[in-house]
């Protein structure tokens, strides 16, 4: 080979690999536009109606920050906080935060700030600020794992001047329209860096049909799918991007009759047939296979151990331990606003009635009911650390909450073993979360708890 | 009633009766017909309800052999038969339901060879279950079978189509569900409707009777008409009556549907309202009664009318009949037709004609012959005294011829012979003259009883005379008996001489008797004897003049008696039994129109 024609193969070889490396190399600018089916009325993370709330999981970490962050693994990592260390003699915690960090307004965060906007989010902690660092006290129950406390979204540090909301995230309010429509703008002087985008538009109180038309109309870059939509959306050529599973499918018992607290012996015997005779893997089929048959609280990806509570059919354990035929009756009610919940009920009776279990199937909010109830019940993992999710999980499943003495995952399993042990649910599947994206669009980091991170996003070609 | 009423009402009877027979039958026809025509409508829409039930079974059984040929089935049987998604048992969870979508239908299962269900649109969660829609003889064409539900069971019209892939059969299993939108699919004629009773579950359930609307809302009539159907499995008829209102009855025709097993699942109601039927046949019998009635009066109208001329003849004859009654022989009847009342006129006009005419030649005999009596009785009378005279007149003569010296003697016995017998002549003219100046009564008020009394007083010396027979006066006048108008002096005289016979009935003695008693049209007055009696003959004659039983009487006394009584308004008549005595019997009226019109005395009348 001559070497002009070496030299000739070397240039067009650097240029292609310059032209490759453009193509993915992130853009500055751009409008996000995203869509989601909640609307929340405030975006307060602090505001107890939030707590829950998927979308305010999402949007409160590109508005604000956390003094901590969770790693894949669910450790703690510095965020606005850059050490803390836990006082055994005085049982508090002693936080030490990052400097120069500033609000969109341009103050300084300071730690009579932080520990302002802790106190106001949890109202039982003792929370003493001086010049350099602040100290919580958070009582025994939460005291060894208050650093991945700090990390939910609730504990996002907030000011409120004025009685606006701002904060030290990614991005400012540009425009609010509770429960309809929010506009983000990105902080060019943002500690972390600035984001990629411009700016992001969330349109809220959008049903998955109406998502799905206008991601596939280009009218939005990345919308929410439902579990058993993805396989549709998969074949259907879009680019679907799924969290591990981060949702608890349950049923959940009430007590019947006089007792409020705990279920008789026949609603036990029944609270056992049904388990039995549930076909988990059935029910993730309906879901075309959005989830995972679940026999623990949380999934094993956080736990570790969640293989050994059962989760297979046994028919035959079903059919013996059902009750005497008037009592094997459940009223099972699912939420009407979630088509597929209507087929896991369906398919939940099928299930109850080969183990001689009679369900009727009712949508929530129907009055009367049998002597046993049930509700289907689809719960968020708030976090990754498995100790916060499990209570956040005992808390809405209205399980009483787990008590944790150390770090070991012995005492983590014996909490939620006793969890379980009340009858109180039935586990039924894990379900992952799962939302599509433009091809344009990337970087989005989908967090294994289901919730995404947008402040690294990027659009290919950037809309102004 | 008279003569024209009974014709009138005849008349109208018959006209009444063809009147109601006509309508009677109007009314029966009009029901028969409206009958057929109901049943013909019921007939109609029970075809039309086959013909659509026929047509929705080509239609379910067209689209499931079209989903049986469809690509898409075609590649899950296949996919199926090479267990390609035996790890992904829901890999077709909504396939079925959205090609049942498509095809409209409410049923759409695919099943496998193993009758597991691939698929279902009814139940999309009972994927992997088996399926007991699979018939051990596939029909060719759809047929009724009960479909399992989430929320229960529902009646369709099924077909079956199996496909088969490398030896393993595929079965799609689809179909329509027999409900209230099948059956507001029918379409109806006005006051028609349908309902459904869906044959599931072990025993009746009033809850599976459905019509468009819903559920019926009270089945209980029906009941018994839906166990029979069911019991017999054969077409039934019942008239329903939903309420005590007959225009709320209703015809239902039930037609029970059998599935492939000859089990009847279903049975199919047409109702048909008989308010429309009712209603008609209501104006139907009100038009009739309306035209009855309208006949009714026509009839009578029209019977009086004919009545008035069939009768106005007879009338006008009765009429001529009583003047001729009257004494106007001269009446004539009017002859107004040629007819048989034309003909009775004509011969009553020649009736008086000829009695008239007999009548006249009656009265110159009677007068012929009265004066034939009269002359007799002159004879008679003026002979008894004449015969004396010529006896004087010739003894004086003898006496003047024999005896010139006596003839003084005889002249003054003769004389005074002469003289009575003369003055008995005059007694006989002047009783004559009496009677043939008879007076005309002066009315004036009167009591009868006091009239009786005084008569009674003035012949008492003579009834108690020594010597004479012993009669006794037995008076019976009833005390409140009215004044009446009449002529004291005149009957007084007619009282006087009936007592002067009945004295003279009785020469061995006896009872004389005098009754009074009033009547409805005045008074009766009673005098009556208890001597011989007289014979019905002569009770009959009694009162002609110058007829008498009396060797001596003139045959005046009763004639004048009669006249007197005549004069007054009245009637006498006489009852006599041979041996047991006669009795006058004399009724006189009130006759107070006579003292209104001045032509008696001033008193009033009671």
């Amino acid at each position: 080979m001559k070497p002009t024609s070496l030299r000739f193969l070397a240039a067009s070889s650097l240029l292609l690999s310059m032209c490759a490396g453009a193509s993915v190399r992130p853009h500055y600018g751009g409008n996000l536009r995203v869509m989601m089916q909640t609307a929340p009325v405030s975006l307060d993370p602090a505001d107890p109606a939030n707590s829950s709330n998927s979308a305010v999981r999402n949007i409160a970490p590109l508005i604000f920050d956390t003094l901590v962050r969770l790693d894949d693994r669910g450790a703690p990592q510095p965020a606005l906080a850059d050490s803390w260390q836990l006082d055994p003699a005085t049982h508090s915690w002693r936080i030490h935060l990052r400097r120069d960090i500033t609000f969109t307004d341009g103050l300084v965060l300071t730690p009579q700030m932080a520990a302002s906007s802790l106190l106001a989010a949890n109202p039982s902690w003792k929370v003493n600020a001086s010049a350099d660092f602040f100290t919580v006290q958070c009582g025994s129950a939460d005291e060894i794992v208050l650093p991945a406390l700090l990390a939910l979204p609730r504990n996002s540090i907030v000011e409120h001047p004025n009685g606006n909301l701002i904060g030290t995230g990614p991005f400012v309010i540009a425009n609010w329209e509770p429960g309809k429509e929010l506009a983000l703008a990105a902080r060019k002087d943002y500690w972390d860096g600035r984001p990629f985008l411009d700016s992001i538009t969330i349109e809220m109180n959008q049903s998955p049909r109406a998502q799905l038309l206008a991601f596939d109309l280009h009218q939005a870059d990345m919308i929410e799918v439902e579990p058993d939509q993805v396989r549709r959306s998969l074949t259907e050529g879009r680019e679907v991007e799924q969290s591990k599973p981060s949702q608890l499918l349950a049923l959940v018992f009430s007590p019947g009759g006089q007792s409020q607290d705990s279920l008789s012996e026949d609603e036990l015997r029944l609270q056992v047939a049904l388990a039995a005779s549930i076909d988990r893997n059935s029910l993730n089929e309906l879901l075309q296979g959005a989830g995972s048959p679940a026999g623990g609280l949380l999934p094993n990806w956080i736990s570790g151990y969640e293989f050994v509570f059962p989760s297979l059919l046994n028919l035959q354990n079903g059919r013996q331990r059902s009750p005497t035929k008037g009592l094997a009756k459940l009223t099972l009610s699912y939420d009407p606003s979630e088509p597929a919940m209507l087929l896991i009920a369906q398919r939940i009776a099928l299930n109850a009635r080969d183990a001689g279990i009679t369900v009727q199937i009712s949508p929530d909010g129907t009055p009367g009911r049998s002597a046993a109830a049930a509700r289907l019940v689809r719960a968020d993992l708030i976090s990754r650390a498995p100790r916060i999710a499990l209570r956040g999980l005992a808390q809405e499943l209205g399980m009483p909450l787990p008590q944790f003495n150390n770090y070991s995952m012995e005492d983590l399993y014996t909490a939620e073993k006793q969890l379980l042990q009340t009858q109180r649910v039935i586990p039924l599947l894990h379900l992952r979360t799962a939302i599509a994206v433009n091809a344009a669009l990337h970087d989005v980091d989908e967090q294994p708890d289901g919730s995404f991170d947008l402040k690294n996003a990027w659009l290919e070609t950037a809309r102004r | 009633m008279n003569f024209r009423q009974r014709l009138t009402l005849a008349f109208s009877l018959t006209v009444l009766l063809c009147i109601t027979a006509v309508a009677w039958i109007i009314f029966a026809l009009a029901r028969r017909a409206l009958e057929q025509a109901n049943e013909v409508s019921s007939a109609a829409l029970i075809a039309q309800f086959h013909h659509e039930f026929d047509r929705q079974k080509d239609d379910v059984a067209r689209r499931i052999e079209a989903i049986a040929a469809s690509d898409a089935v075609l590649r899950i049987a296949v996919a199926n038969a090479n267990q390609t998604d035996a790890a992904n048992p829901g890999a077709y969870l909504n396939d079925a339901k959205n090609i049942a979508q498509s095809q409209r239908l409410d049923f759409l299962e695919f099943v496998n060879g193993e009758k597991k269900i691939i698929s279902s649109a009814q139940w999309p969660a009972k994927f992997g279950y088996q399926s007991d829609s699979v018939p051990a003889v596939i029909p060719a064409s759809a047929f009724l079978q009960p479909q399992e539900l989430p929320d229960g069971s529902a009646l369709g019209l099924v077909a079956v189509r199996e496909i088969q892939n490398a030896g393993q059969p595929f079965y799609v299993i689809g179909g329509k569900k027999i409900d209230r939108t099948f059956l507001a699919a029918i379409e109806l004629p006005a006051g028609m409707r349908t309902m459904f009773y869906q044959n599931l579950g072990a025993a009746f359930s009033r809850d599976n009777l459905i019509d468009p609307s819903g559920t019926v809302r009270n089945p209980a009539p029906l009941v018994p008409l839906l166990q029979r159907v069911l019991q017999r499995g054969e077409e039934e008829n019942e008239t329903i009556h939903w309420s005590r209102n007959a225009a709320d009855d209703e015809s239902i025709d039930a037609i029970p549907l059998a599935g492939p097993d000859r089990r009847v699942w279903g049975v199919f109601l047409v109702g048909n309202s008989q308010r429309n039927y009712v209603e008609l046949r209501e104006h139907v019998r009100s038009a009739a009664l309306i035209a009855a009635g309208a006949g009714l009066c026509l009839a009578i109208l029209i019977s009086g009318w004919v009545s008035a001329r069939v009768t106005r003849p007879v009338e006008q004859l009765a009429e001529t009949a009583r003047e001729v009654a009257a004494g106007h022989w001269d009446a004539q009847a009017p002859v107004l037709s040629s007819d048989e009342l034309g003909d009775l006129a004509a011969s009553f006009n020649h009736m008086t004609h000829e009695l008239l005419q007999q009548k006249e030649r009656l009265v110159q005999t009677e007068r012929v012959a009265a004066w034939r009596e009269l002359a007799r009785r002159l004879a008679h009378e003026l002979k008894n005294p004449l015969f004396p005279l010529q006896l004087t007149v010739e003894n004086l003569l003898r006496a003047r011829a024999q005896n010139p010296e006596q003839f003084e003697e005889v002249l003054q016995e003769s004389s005074s012979t002469l003289l009575m017998e003369i003055a008995n002549l005059k007694a006989i003219i002047s009783r004559f003259s009496e009677f043939s100046k008879m007076p005309q009564p002066r009315f004036e008020s009167v009591q009868v009883n006091e009239l009786l009394q005084q008569a009674a007083r003035l012949f008492q010396a003579q009834l108690q005379a020594p010597g004479a027979p012993a009669i006794e006066c037995a008076l019976h006048l009833e005390n409140s008996l009215p004044a009446i108008a009449a002529d004291p002096e005149l009957l007084h005289r007619a009282f006087s001489n009936l007592i002067l016979n009945a004295m003279d009935a009785m020469p061995q003695g006896g009872t004389l008797g005098i009754r009074t008693r009033a009547t409805d049209t005045g008074v009766a007055v009673e005098i009556s004897d208890t001597g011989a009696g007289i014979t019905p003959e002569e009770c009959e004659r009694l009162f002609t003049p110058y007829y008498t039983t009396k060797a001596h009487g003139t045959g005046l006394g009763l004639a004048v008696v009669q006249s007197v009584v005549s004069d007054h308004g009245g009637r006498i008549y006489a009852r006599s039994q041979p041996g047991q005595g006669t009795a006058f019997v004399i009724e006189l009226p009130y006759n107070r129109n006579k003292l209104e019109a001045g032509l008696g005395g001033s008193a009033i009348v009671n």
